[in-house]
């Protein structure tokens, strides 16, 4: 009888072990899923677009101070770019519940979002590269007092 | 925030604890089921296994801390979890085998720490991509001409080394796509993707190798291969059509096999019906399933079940092991770690920033999942079973080198892709690849749900669940005595080598059987819930002490009401004598002897079950319950009878056919009326099983009718039912209902049943006085008999007590030449009247 009873302790425990396992593995699934759902740092947030050179090292950065943001050639806007394969202007970046949007102006050359075509408005997440025409744009997120170790932007120095 | 690496070191402690209590429950379970301390020398096999993989499991992650900080901190937990629960279930399947595994797992950890340490750009394996694919492509085609099979006729898969085997479709399983991700990311950041023009290498290398895994017969190896470049066409071209491409190409590779290979005709035939040929082509199948049902929701806990009756349980069919032995609730714990390792790896392609890096992670993940569907499913009769391995659980060397190398890809990839968290990015392919596993992984949790708890109760019962051979050596099975306790039925033995044994062979026909194979008849059969001690408790208590305790239930005992020395002396004189006798209780209906010549010996019938069931001269029959004779002459008195209560002229004369015959012939429903009041019509309702005739019509015409009166007719009874005839008779016109129980063993005393059935009222009490005065024949006994030539080779005997509330009945019938039924039915009828008496 004891035997059982010590066999069944060891059930519980075993079974108690695999789902304290699922837990802790799905507490973290939920935590990574918050942070892509872009529960991003509110006040303290530091928004903008780096322009990177060919070479991957970085040519200047745009900050994003506006809600509603353009790309273009357009010396006008706020992300202002003098290159002829720009459009004048040529894309949108723009927050919205609290996430940041991108949308292609049916500029000519087109905009990519890490390689793959803009076609209909995209949210955007730290590091994401965007290129308009030949220009290559990195999004970033700053955050001066204490960055959350999962949307820390890294590897900002590796190239394309 | 939670340090990734401090996350990644409790999940392997949480790993390393269920893996600790597992190698404990294992250690524990002989001591369960020997009722003593022990512990089975080959478990202690376990205590090396969890030392060895808590082990690799810390040099990994100390190894990863330092070569990829970033990493994902759930990939090489999750992998390690189910590394060690394979590891588990393999100790207690064939702890020889887990060795072996063990030594696979320290070695492969290592190769993996060196894998890791590669340049992580694996432009080593870019360059020389066409070189890895071929000769991975060549190893595959030459186990055609110098492969080994596993057995004489089983595919030959294996390029075999000085004993070390090696399967090389695990080694093109992840080098395929590998290479279609190298050929087919574009290289330079253009807009448009890949061209068309680069797929065809994949393809046609993707064809080659498909091709190569039919000609082996390997089926599991060519659909994954397919599966490998559907997926690979798929995820760089992102058209929804590829998929569905890739199905039909799946499909007719299924239909070619099914036309062209035997064993895959098989292998469909018999996930489509399982049922059909359970003890051949779907033995597998059947037997995984019934595993899966053994376990129900809780499982028999590790070292409890019987998974090694499943065939190849340590490679295919892991999952039921799983099932068996840890529940449903261990296999969607299984399931859901799966799942998470499937989803977290096209995370990673999702998050990558360069092509290729996705084009790796996503297909590597997806073909792990696809792996994994394929065998969990084939064990669940939810797809047609392939013989892969398990990802991670299954024993293998080559297998565990694949899963180790992907998990190193998907680690190196992980560790290089942003940070930064991604999921909101347009990867269409790779969200539908997520929904459709995610699908697929609930399917699998819900099939288990399916056979382990809701088909269970009827899967258990199948005569081909062994483990009931198994519980039956465990559990002591209640024991049968006659009336007067003289032991009919007993289990012999000390617990885990009980037997069953029968003293008395003349009582076969009523005690049965109980066999593994041929399952159970007789009381054996009817008193089966009650002898295994389930009857008469209530559900949880048996819950309780079998499913989570593991202590087998102890069986009841049950008195019958035959009476041993009758049995004995009848058998005896009948001597080799076929026929039946049937001596009852015309008040209470109980049995006191019932014999069946010629019959068989229960001890001896797992051995002799197909002669005896083949031989001419039935011993299987219970020829008092189940034999049909032609009555003829034992027919009169129920004539007689009806005559007397319609009162017609001459109803009391001696009984002789010829005014029946007129009778008949004037009121043709006259015959039949007879019949239907003495339920000659009518199964005796009791706990042996009886027979009929289906539509008993007495015919017309005076020929037939003669026939009739020569038991040569269309009519036929059996013993039992011509003696609960008289029993009307005898006990003034109640049949009485037939009971075999005499009383069983419970915690408030002895009980007696209630019977089968109810009695029946056959004839006015009067009519029932009259009848045994014209059959009396002094001392208080009444007599009929039919003999010879006029029952049809029968010899009938029918006789009574006149006096007592409780008259004992007895009818003999003896097949053959004329003999002397009257004699052994007086001798029994002088010895059951003094039964109790």
């Amino acid at each position: 009888m004891s035997v059982s009873v010590l066999m069944l302790a060891a059930r519980i425990a075993l079974a108690a072990c695999l789902y304290a396992f699922l837990a802790l593995v799905l507490v973290t699934l939920w935590r990574d899923l918050r942070a892509a759902a872009g529960v991003q740092p509110a006040g303290s947030a530091h928004f903008s677009l780096r322009r990177l050179r060919e070479d991957g090292t970085t040519d200047r950065d745009y900050p994003l101070q506006k809600e509603s943001c353009f790309i273009g050639r357009s010396p006008s806007l706020e992300v202002s770019l003098a290159d002829e394969t720009v459009s004048v202007v040529h894309a949108r970046l723009w927050k919205e519940a609290g996430r940041w949007w991108l949308e292609d102006l049916d500029s000519r050359n087109g905009t990519l979002l890490n390689q793959i075509p803009v076609s209909k408005k995209t949210v955007l997440c730290a590091g994401d590269r965007i290129r308009t025409g030949r220009i290559l744009l990195e999004f970033r997120i700053e955050d001066s007092s204490q960055p959350p170790a999962k949307i820390q932007p890294r590897a900002t120095d590796t190239p394309a | 925030m939670t340090n990734p690496s401090r996350r990644e070191a409790a999940l392997l402690g949480l790993a390393l604890l269920f893996q600790a209590f597992g190698a404990a429950a294992l250690l524990l379970s002989s001591s369960v089921r020997g009722g003593a301390w022990t512990v089975n020398p080959p478990y202690l096999s376990a205590i090396p296994a969890l030392c060895v993989w808590g082990l690799v499991a810390w040099i990994l992650h100390r190894g990863l801390d330092r070569a990829l900080p970033n990493r994902d901190p759930l990939l090489l937990p999750a992998a390690m979890f189910l590394c060690g629960w394979g590891l588990q279930i393999l100790v207690r399947l064939s702890p020889e085998t887990a060795m072996r595994q063990t030594l696979w797992l320290f070695l492969l950890g290592g190769l993996l720490m060196v894998f890791l340490r590669l340049p992580p750009d694996l432009e080593w394996l870019r360059k020389y991509r066409y070189l890895w694919l071929g000769s991975a492509l060549l190893a595959v085609a030459a186990t055609l001409f110098i492969g080994v099979g596993a057995g004489e006729d089983s595919p030959r898969l294996w390029l075999g080394l000085d004993g070390i085997f090696f399967q090389p479709s695990e080694f093109l399983r992840w080098i395929f796509p590998v290479f279609a991700a190298f050929t087919l990311a574009p290289r330079r950041s253009t807009a448009r993707g890949p061209d068309a023009k680069d797929s065809l290498p994949v393809l046609l290398f993707g064809a080659a190798g498909i091709l190569l895994h039919i000609l082996q017969q390997d089926l599991g190896a060519a659909m994954l291969l397919l599966a490998a470049l559907v997926l690979a066409l798929y995820l760089a071209y992102r058209k929804t059509a590829i998929l569905l491409l890739g199905a039909a190409a799946a499909l007719m590779i299924l239909g070619g096999g099914y036309a062209l290979s035997g064993t895959i005709r098989d292998r469909i035939a018999t996930w489509w019906n399982p049922w059909l040929d359970p003890s051949n082509t779907s033995y597998q199948v059947v037997q995984s399933l019934i595993s899966v049902a053994a376990g129900g929701l809780i499982g028999r806990g590790p070292g409890l079940g019987a998974p090694g009756l499943v065939p190849v349980a340590y490679s295919d069919f892991i999952f039921s092991a799983v099932c068996e032995e840890y529940g449903v609730l261990g296999a969607v714990g299984c399931l859901t770690i799966m799942a998470v390792l499937v989803l977290r790896g096209l995370r990673i392609a999702i998050r990558s920033a360069d092509p290729a890096a996705r084009l790796i992670a996503a297909n590597l993940s997806a073909l792990l999942g696809c792996q994994s569907i394929l065998i969990i499913g084939g064990g669940l009769r939810l797809l047609p079973l392939t013989g892969v391995t398990l990802p991670w659980m299954s024993y293998g060397g080559s297998s565990l080198l694949g899963s180790m190398i992907m998990l190193g890809f998907l680690l190196m990839l992980s560790d290089k892709a942003p940070a930064a968290a991604a999921e909101a990015r347009p990867d269409r392919p790779v969200r539908v690849l997520s929904a459709l596993f995610l699908l697929a992984f609930a399917a699998a949790g819900v099939s288990a749900g399916w056979w382990g708890i809701y088909r269970s109760p009827v899967l258990r019962v199948r005569t081909d669940n062994y483990r009931r051979v198994l519980h039956d050596l465990r559990a002591r099975r209640g024991d049968l005595f006659d009336r007067t306790g003289l032991p009919l039925a007993v289990t012999a033995g000390t617990a885990g080598a009980y037997t069953r044994e029968y003293p008395d062979p003349a009582s076969a026909p009523v005690i049965g059987y109980t066999t593994a194979f041929y399952g159970q008849g007789g009381m054996e059969a009817a008193l089966d819930p009650w002898l295994r001690g389930e009857a008469g408790r209530d559900l949880f208590d048996q819950w309780w002490s079998e499913t989570v305790l593991g202590i087998p239930l102890e069986g009841k005992d049950a008195w019958l009401t035959i009476d041993r020395s009758i049995q004995e002396r009848g058998s005896a004189g009948m001597k080799d004598l076929s026929g039946a006798v049937v001596a009852l209780r015309a008040g209470s209906g109980e049995i006191l002897a019932l014999i069946s010549q010629p019959t068989f010996d229960p001890a001896t019938l797992q051995t002799d079950y197909e002669l005896l069931s083949r031989n001419p001269a039935a011993p299987l029959l219970n020829r008092a319950t189940q034999g049909l004779y032609g009555p003829g002459r034992m027919l009169y008195p129920f004539f007689a009878a009806e005559a007397i209560d319609r009162n017609l002229p001459d109803a009391g004369a001696d009984l002789c056919a010829a005014p029946y015959t007129e009778w008949i012939l004037e009121n043709p429903e006259f015959a039949q009326q007879v019949l239907t009041r003495f339920r000659f019509d009518q199964d005796p309702a009791m706990d042996l099983p009886t027979a009929n005739v289906a539509e008993l019509v007495f015919p017309a015409g005076e020929a037939s009718i003669r026939r009739e009166w020569d038991g040569q007719g269309r009519v036929l009874v059996s013993p039992m039912q011509l003696a609960l005839a008289f029993s009307s008779i005898a006990a003034g016109g109640m049949a009485p209902a037939p009971r075999l129980v005499y009383r069983l063993e419970t915690e408030a005393g002895w009980v007696t049943p209630a019977a089968a059935s109810h009695p029946v009222a056959m004839i006015p009490a009067v009519t029932a006085a009259r009848l045994r005065e014209i059959l009396a024949g002094g001392d208080g006994m009444a007599e009929w008999t039919g003999c010879g030539f006029y029952s049809g080779g029968i010899s009938w005997y029918a006789g009574f007590e006149t006096t007592g509330d409780d008259p004992v009945v007895v009818v003999v019938a003896l097949e053959g030449e004329p003999s002397d039924a009257a004699a052994i039915g007086r001798m029994i009828l002088a010895l059951a009247a003094v039964v109790g008496k």
